[in-house]
């Protein structure tokens, strides 16, 4: 097995570490509609701010692409969510679920702030492709099925669509980068 | 070229079954309006995502989706189009023209002009 492979396997243990984490400290589908909002929002704020690290550490053309297509897709779906909160007069709710992605986030930076170049590409890309698959899998499999606002509930779906699409690209990126 | 006339408008029932006639041979001869030609950004998709429209017609791009999006072709541009927000672009010539998201570059269309 490779030492890239390697790498990208342990990004992505330490991202599911950090459900892992949440998932016992408090279950996703277990998470009320302004929790959900909570996570949701911290999960896409998450993926920003990994892109504004590809940004400063990455000279791969298709890496910063990708990075910059997070950036706007993300704050996009984040606006939308505010808007909707904002209509609802709804604040959202600070959760340990929220507070395991952050950690999980915080560790997975450490490690990265520390790589550069080629390193750095490919763990970027497989950090981004582990992550969609595990934000699409909470969306979809937990909050998408509890949440109980109906607006909230289509926005999420609305999201998961872009999310999906995200994951695919990521594969794409992990597979012109190496491994 | 065919002009409408007013001869025996308003004079009753046979005059207006014959111009509603007319007005629906018209419509089966001529091509659809341009004007009505939407294609819709919704789902990370372009829907439809072939279109065909006749020399000289428009179609207007509308984004449904919480993220930009874009129509992009050698031959046009929409430029970022955010939610709910719309682009008409006019096709003066015959072709078929590609264009895809570039945001988005999975997302393709063609529009077809005849």
């Amino acid at each position: 097995m490779s030492r890239n492979l390697l790498a990208g396997l342990a990004l992505a243990a330490t991202l599911a570490a950090g459900f892992a984490g949440s998932a016992t400290a408090q279950d996703p589908a277990k998470l009320n509609d302004l929790e959900i909002a909570h996570a949701a929002y911290v999960a896409g704020d998450i993926d920003i701010r990994n892109a504004h690290l590809a940004l400063a550490l990455s000279d791969d053309p298709k890496v910063r692409e990708f990075a910059e297509l997070m950036i706007r897709d993300h704050e996009a779906v984040n606006q939308a969510a505010l808007a909707l909160l904002h209509k609802l007069k709804a604040e959202p709710q600070d959760n340990a679920f929220s507070q395991a992605l952050l950690k999980g986030a915080h560790d997975t930076w450490a490690k990265m702030v520390k790589l550069s170049g080629h390193e750095f590409d490919k763990s970027y890309a497989a950090n981004e492709l582990s992550y969609h698959q595990t934000v699409n899998h909470v969306v979809g499999d937990a909050f998408i099925p509890n949440v109980e606002n109906a607006e909230l509930k289509t926005l999420l779906g609305s999201a998961l669509d872009t999310f999906k699409a995200h994951e695919l690209h990521a594969a794409e990126i992990v597979k012109e980068v190496g491994s | 070229m065919t002009q409408v006339t007013t001869r025996g408008a308003g004079s009753g029932w046979w005059s207006r079954r014959r111009i509603l006639g007319a007005l629906s041979l018209a419509a089966f001869v001529r091509p659809a309006r341009a004007e009505g030609a939407t294609v819709e950004m919704q789902q990370l998709k372009f829907a439809p995502a072939e279109i065909e429209i006749p020399m000289g017609g428009t179609v207007t791009f509308v984004n449904l989706d919480l993220v930009p999006h874009t129509a992009t072709g050698e031959d046009f541009d929409t430029g970022t189009l955010r939610k709910e927000e719309r682009k008409e672009i006019a096709f003066p010539a015959a072709g078929e023209f590609t264009y895809l998201c570039k945001f988005h570059r999975h997302m393709t269309g063609r529009v077809i002009v005849r």
